[in-house]
């Protein structure tokens, strides 16, 4: 590779990222603008969600009971109503995730072990808050009974330890002691971030095809590998810059712990780094379009590995062949070496597979791209010239044939 | 092959799906020349050139650069040759220094031997106080020069350039042509294709493109020889009736408008002459004038275009 | 004079050539998001399940057995490892499984303390721990749930000899509606159908125009005898009728391959897709009007789908978030539109629930567009 070419390339390829502000902000301020979105939306937690209730029993144990409900900060009373029927309207509109059915004999125990509960009926459109309102609720409602039923056991004279969980359960967690989802994203959304400047890589090679500039290089002598090479270099260094900030980021702003080796991080992380880019490259070598390549970037860089890495989902839980897909991918690799230095503070040593997988990749995407990549021009039907085409039949030439036809 | 042949053609052609774009083209262009290709939009121009440029493969046929194969050996002839591509090729973004260091480096021109070349480059193409200046915000006829000054930083002995004039103001378009000249006067064989017909009259030696075919290839005033008849030149004040009746004249090959100018292509001078003053004369014309006229590139290539097609008028043909 | 529908057919038919030109992008675009959607629908809809377990058992009795083999017993929790003491137990949980499957570490660490059987079955309360490998929180919390419970229900049955259909009506009863079992992806794949379609269509729109104003046929375009609406009409509908063409097979892919229920009216749908396309595409010729590039154009979309993330209910649902965010998000067509889509296809729900939603699509897609078209012709002077 003609080095003297690639530091040419590069410094024209810096002074355009420079230049453009849209590019430039791209690479360095979308990541953490990115991060403080996806962040923002794994953390939001469900707040104040509207419950409506049907009360049965208009005693003092129901009016407890949603005053505790009401107090809880993920719910609040939004509404009353007098049947369950009549709460149809509301949960297809979405005004209340939530009913609770409060029975007529609430509060009421009898020493037979007649023991009155709610009935509750939950949203399920969305699971994952459905899940957390409906815990938070059947939490409530559950302790509330035991404490009613605490009180009236010590009303009958009987020992209240009665109502005690047969097994005491101690929980203890390692690596992420509150089970902050954060905490185990943060690692695999900072290679994510790294898909700006892969996308920023993909469209100003296709942009350059598009400008024709790219013609004037490939009909010069530059070394096709030093080429590409020096296209990527000013967003290799670019990518490594928003690592470091979003590195920081992470520690200052999310506490996200981190327990391994800072120099082995910045090695998986650049080895990943070269990958996307090496891929984004090769999709720009395959569609010489912007708009083409923004698409197709699009669904390589973001949808699956974001979904598919195990980076949300675990990995474990999806079907064998969807996990071999996603050997290829560099992202599952890099989100597997990532949490596992970020966290348990592992070594590359004990990642070897990983690692070298990885490394595979970052050297093999680029040289793929290299090997495709032909110093010629794809000559494509000149649409583009739709709006020119009949100013231009009218030049000097043209016009005399066309009025002798004529 | 001759040893003083820079690029030798042999029966190229290229196609795009099913478009021909170029067909069969036998063509030699000496050490030396400034050599023309010259024919409309579409004809062709910019394949043919893209493909002795060594980007683009022809389809069928072989072309060879100073006795190098253009596919085989493609990255060969890229070093000895400076390229202008139809289109702005260079940075917008970048400025005229910055763009001519870019492409020094690409092309292998370095430290001293660059300091030496960049202000040979200034001082040629008029562009020194404007070194600074991003090249987007040049003017048309500025970027071509600095287009130019990349194409030959590395002093290339061949130079390809496709329509450099085209968008162009006719200044600018004579300066370019100046500069061209003066390469040429250094020996550089330079190649240029354009779709004006005045500048092929600049040429050594030109090729009439004309739907992927050449129709002629010769020294200018050769192809105007070819061409049997004359040009009459008539002003009246009523051209736009006239202009149907006499291409209904008999022995009237073709007829050009410039404002109020007719440039009539005749078989014979003196027999159709007579038979337009006698038109004018029952159209009841009388202010007019007719004279002879030179007859130029444009007129020769439109005669050889309908001549090519068998589009000229029956007694003509015959 | 050609009439006003005619003059936009016209702009359309260009920017349909246009999208010849790119021959790849069409059935790229159907059959890739297609299989996007596929890949995203199976991996979601998978249940968490098979975490590994590892047992710590320093009781051995028949009832520390019987706890194990209950929790093995799940489908959560599968029992892989059994451990002499907890300190090996938790250098057990550091080590990664480096194969196929990285993640295929211990979630969760169950440790029995000795005396744990006689403590059970004299009546008093014993202890047991769980250990949770907290760099998998979204499979830890999964397998603390369901730990606890079955360790709960072990305990009933042990000490009081109940069943858990016994005490089932001492507890809350809990109806789950419209999404039955909680299968995540009835949430997701709507959600993702509208984003991918949202983002096709808008990417497109946004580079219709920055697109001539880089070829330089911009110019050319404005002093065209057009008029503004006609312009971003024209601009809008060929990227509009890719995003429909694309809707209407996510739709069929989503409720015949995936099924999600349709419970609602086809017809319904499919008219107010139409309302929502428009006021996307307003969107992306507006973004497509701001920005001096192509480059530009992605950026700003990029930044408007994030927004649009937040705030419209794609991952999360919108009436749990903070009093303020949904007050914004009552300006976003994206979040009526899922709504909508979620309303009529889990839901049933008609037009009358969903009319505020369908009003408020339509306000916005006419501020849109004729805030577009003013911004247009104000360009012009």
């Amino acid at each position: 590779m003609n080095l003297r070419h690639m530091f040419a390339l590069a410094r024209k390829e810096f002074y355009h990222i420079v230049r453009d502000p849209g590019t430039f902000l791209l690479v360095t301020v979308g990541p953490v603008f990115l991060m403080i979105v996806f962040t923002y939306m794994l953390t939001s937690e469900v707040k104040n969600a509207p419950v409506g209730v049907i009360d049965h029993a208009h005693n003092d144990a129901s009016a407890e009971l949603i005053d505790r409900i009401e107090a809880d900060p993920v719910t609040r009373i939004a509404a009353y109503y007098e049947s369950v029927d009549a709460t149809d309207l509301d949960f297809q509109r979405g005004d209340i995730v939530a009913a609770v059915e409060i029975p007529e004999n609430y509060g009421q125990f009898s020493l037979l072990g007649d023991v009155p509960t709610v009935h509750m009926i939950v949203d399920g459109m969305e699971p994952t808050s459905a899940e957390q309102v409906l815990e938070t609720v059947y939490t409530i409602a559950d302790e509330h009974t035991r404490d009613l039923a605490g009180d009236a056991l010590s009303g009958f004279g009987l020992d209240s330890s009665l109502l005690d969980l047969p097994i005491n359960v101690e929980t203890e967690t390692l690596f992420n002691p509150d089970l902050r989802s954060i905490v185990d994203f943060y690692p695999g959304l900072m290679g994510m971030m790294l898909t700006l400047p892969a996308l920023a890589l993909a469209l100003s090679l296709a942009k350059e095809a598009e400008n024709g500039t790219l013609e004037q290089l490939v009909a010069s002598p530059v070394d096709k590998r030093a080429l590409l090479a020096g296209k990527m270099l000013p967003y290799l260094v670019f990518g490594m810059i928003d690592v470091v900030i979003l590195f920081i980021m992470g520690q200052v702003a999310y506490s996200v712990p981190f327990r391994g080796s800072l120099l082995e991080y910045m090695l998986v992380a650049l080895l990943f780094n070269m990958a996307n880019l090496g891929l984004a490259l090769l999709i720009a070598v395959f569609v010489r379009s912007q708009q083409v390549a923004i698409i197709v970037a699009f669904l390589v860089f973001f949808v699956p590995p974001f979904f598919l890495s195990g980076m949300f989902f675990p990995a474990d839980a999806m079907p064998f062949i969807v996990q071999l897909e996603m050997v290829e991918f560099p992202s599952m690799h890099y989100v597997s070496l990532a949490k596992a230095i970020f966290l348990q503070g592992t070594s590359i040593r004990d990642l070897l597979f990983n690692f070298v997988i990885l490394a595979i990749l970052g050297i093999e995407l680029f040289e793929i791209a290299a090997f495709i990549f032909r110093k010629k021009i794809i000559v494509t039907v000149p649409w583009r010239k739709w709006f020119n085409r009949d100013e231009k039949r009218q030049s000097l030439t043209q016009q005399p044939i066309a009025q002798s036809r004529g | 092959m001759a040893n003083d042949t820079m690029i030798d053609i042999q029966s190229v052609s290229r196609s795009f799906r099913q478009t021909l774009a170029v067909d069969s083209i036998t063509l030699s262009i000496r050490r030396g020349e400034l050599f023309g290709i010259v024919g409309p939009d579409g004809a062709g121009k910019s394949t043919l050139l893209r493909m002795m440029a060594a980007i683009l493969n022809p389809t069928g046929g072989t072309i060879a650069i100073a006795g190098h194969d253009s596919v085989k050996d493609a990255e060969d002839i890229k070093s000895i040759m400076g390229y202008m591509p139809q289109g702005f090729g260079l940075y917008t973004d970048l400025s005229v220094q910055e763009n001519l260091r870019f492409t020094a480096d690409v092309y292998g021109v370095t430290g001293a031997q660059l300091e030496k070349r960049l202000p040979v480059l200034y001082e040629f193409t008029d562009l020194a106080s404007f070194k600074d200046y991003q090249a987007g915000k040049l003017s048309g006829g500025m970027k071509k020069k600095l287009a130019l000054a990349c194409a030959i930083i590395h002093e290339p002995p061949l130079l390809l350039l496709d329509e450099p004039t085209t968008g162009v103001d006719p200044v600018a378009r004579r300066g370019f042509w100046d500069l061209l000249s003066g390469l040429h006067a250094q020996g550089t064989t330079t190649v240029v294709s354009t779709p004006y017909m005045d500048e092929a009259e600049r040429c050594n030696r030109v090729a009439l493109l004309y739907n992927g075919r050449v129709l002629a290839c010769d020294s200018p005033s050769a192809i105007k020889a070819r061409v049997p008849g004359a040009v009459l030149a008539l002003t009246s004040s009523d051209n736009r009736r006239l202009a149907p009746l006499l291409l209904g004249l008999s022995g009237v090959i073709d007829i050009q408008t410039y404002g109020n100018l007719l440039n009539i292509i005749v078989t014979d001078r003196d027999t159709v002459r007579s038979r337009i003053l006698d038109l004018l004369d029952s159209e009841q014309i009388d202010d007019y004038t007719l004279e002879d006229a030179p007859m130029r590139m444009e007129e020769a290539f439109i005669y050889l275009v309908n001549h090519a097609e068998g589009a000229l008028p029956e007694e003509v043909a015959s | 004079m050609k009439s006003t529908i005619n003059r936009t057919l016209d702009i359309a038919w260009k920017e349909l050539l246009h999208m010849r030109k790119d021959r790849v992008l069409l059935p790229f675009l159907v059959i890739g998001f297609l299989l996007e959607l596929t890949f995203v629908a199976w991996a979601t809809s998978q249940p968490i399940d098979n975490l590994n377990m590892a047992v710590v058992d320093l009781d051995q009795s028949e009832q520390s057995a019987a706890l194990v083999a209950a929790l093995d017993a799940t489908d959560t929790l599968t029992l892989r490892h059994e451990v002499a003491d907890e300190a090996t137990a938790i250098e057990a949980m550091d080590q990664v499984n480096t194969v196929l499957t990285p993640h295929a570490n211990t979630i969760l660490t169950l440790v029995i303390p000795a005396g744990f059987g006689d403590t059970l079955t004299s009546g008093g309360q014993p202890d047991v721990r769980i250990i949770l490998n907290g760099a998998e929180s979204v499979s830890a919390r999964e397998a603390r749930r369901v730990a606890e419970q079955t360790i709960l229900e072990q305990g009933m049955r042990v000490r009081f000899n109940m069943e858990p259909a016994d005490y089932e009506d001492q507890l809350p009863q809990v109806t789950v509606k419209y999404n039955e079992d909680l299968e995540r992806s009835w949430y997701t794949l709507p959600g993702e159908a509208a984003l991918i379609f949202y983002m096709v269509t808008m990417a497109l729109a946004a580079l219709a125009i920055s697109r001539e104003r880089e070829w330089g046929t911009y110019e050319q375009l404005r002093v065209m005898p057009f008029r503004s609406v006609e312009v971003i009409l024209g601009k809008a509908l060929s990227p509009m009728l890719v995003g429909y063409v694309l809707f209407l097979s996510v739709l069929a892919l989503m409720t015949l391959v995936f099924g999600v229920p349709l419970r609602g009216s086809l017809p319904l749908l499919l008219i107010v897709a139409v309302l929502y396309l428009l006021a996307e595409m307003g969107k992306g010729v507006l973004l497509s009007m701001m920005a001096r590039t192509q480059l530009q154009a992605v950026l700003l979309v990029f930044v408007l789908v994030m927004v649009d993330l937040i705030f419209s209910g794609y991952a999360v649902a919108v009436e749990t978030l903070p009093q303020l965010v949904q007050t914004i998000a009552n300006f976003i067509p994206i979040r009526h539109w899922l709504v909508i889509l979620r309303g009529v296809m889990l839901k049933n729900a008609g037009l009358d629930v969903l009319w505020p939603h369908i009003v408020a699509l339509i306000a916005i897609g006419a501020v849109i567009i004729i805030f577009t078209a003013w911004q247009y012709r104000r360009n012009a002077s």
